[in-house]
């Protein structure tokens, strides 16, 4: 014989951040608002702010633990998605702004530096290659290793015809100086504005592993 | 060198400030660059606020209106590695002083940094 109703056990409600079930007919509030999950609106409804609701499952006998299951593993999923795609996007923000940042660079040379007659001396070429090398070969080792897309700087010209190459992050700042002699190396100096320092020189047409791990911390 | 001691030498104390011009050259979109802090002859040049205003420091350019005028504290200057600041009067210019900076070009990276987080756009340039 045939059930007179068509999914027998079938439970509706709703589920919060500890997977507490609270079944449909309650319509209890939400009890606290936790972040547990990054995307809180995702698990609180903003309307009603009691926690999303899960419909019903169709099938024979659904446990209820199943049906709390089958909440998160679809909403966790969704969350992952759109937090891999908010990152994506950031990144490809990050290299579109760094191209754009050497394009604007490869106009240094041509500027009339000094016009006030200051002594300023002028920016060549040669110089702001290195700086561009410097920056290809931190970006690419960032990407292969940590997949990661190096942040842009600010590429301008610095003291004695070499190039700056600036930083400015609200936890950090690096300022490295391309000089304009090839023979020279380059300096750099960072700090997190308290305790930690980074202060050095190396070579700009080479990795630095030192420089390449504060560009990511 | 009579000239040069037209004015006494006095000491700056550390609750003054310096004014300092910057070129527009040294600004990108509104915001001041490191390379504004650079040495010319072994010092930077600066004047001291107690003999010169900051109008009168931009009116001492070549060219005036391309040039904005910074103020620096002079006490922060100081807690800055072994940065001083000295008055160098001149005879056309009593307010004349010199901030050292270091010819370690490490250090001076060090330095143009913690500078530029003094620095005080007090006369943007194309102001008068």
């Amino acid at each position: 014989m045939q059930s007179p109703r068509k999914h027998v056990g079938v439970s509706g409600g709703y589920a919060d951040h500890h997977r507490e079930w609270y079944p449909r007919s309650s319509r209890l509030p939400h009890p606290k608002k936790r972040r547990k999950f990054d995307k809180e609106e995702f698990c609180v409804s903003r309307r009603s702010d009691n926690a999303c609701s899960v419909g019903t499952i169709e099938g024979p006998e659904v446990p209820k633990r199943t049906i709390v299951e089958h909440f998160f593993e679809r909403t966790g999923k969704w969350a992952r998605q759109e937090e891999d795609r908010e990152l994506k996007e950031a990144q490809e923000k990050e290299d579109r702004e760094l191209k754009a940042e050497i394009a604007r660079a490869r106009k240094i040379p041509e500027l009339t530096y000094g016009c006030d007659g200051e002594g300023s001396p002028a920016y060549s070429k040669d110089t702001l290659d290195r700086a561009i090398e410097f920056l290809a070969a931190h970006s690419e080792y960032l990407k292969k290793t940590c997949g990661l897309h190096l942040p842009a700087p600010n590429i301008s010209p610095g003291p004695d015809g070499s190039i700056d190459i600036h930083w400015k992050r609200l936890c950090w700042e690096l300022l490295v100086n391309i000089p304009a002699d090839a023979a020279e190396m380059a300096v750099f100096y960072g700090d997190d504005y308290g305790q930690q320092k980074i202060k050095g020189s190396l070579d700009p047409t080479t990795l630095n592993l030192g420089v390449a791990a504060w560009l990511i911390h | 060198m009579a000239d040069s001691l037209e004015f006494p030498v006095e000491e700056i104390p550390d609750a003054d400030s310096v004014f300092m011009r910057a070129h527009k050259d040294h600004f990108r979109d509104g915001t001041l660059r490191h390379s504004v802090f650079r040495a010319q002859d072994g010092g930077m040049s600066v004047n001291w606020d107690k003999y010169c205003s900051k109008e009168e420091t931009k009116q001492q350019a070549k060219i005036p209106a391309v040039n904005a005028v910074i103020s620096l504290p002079v006490g922060g200057i100081r807690k800055i590695r072994d940065l001083n600041v000295k008055h160098t009067p001149e005879p056309r210019n009593r307010a004349h002083s010199e901030v050292n900076l270091p010819d370690n070009r490490e250090d001076l990276t060090e330095v143009r940094v913690l500078l530029l987080r003094l620095a005080d756009i007090v006369l943007a340039w194309g102001q008068s």
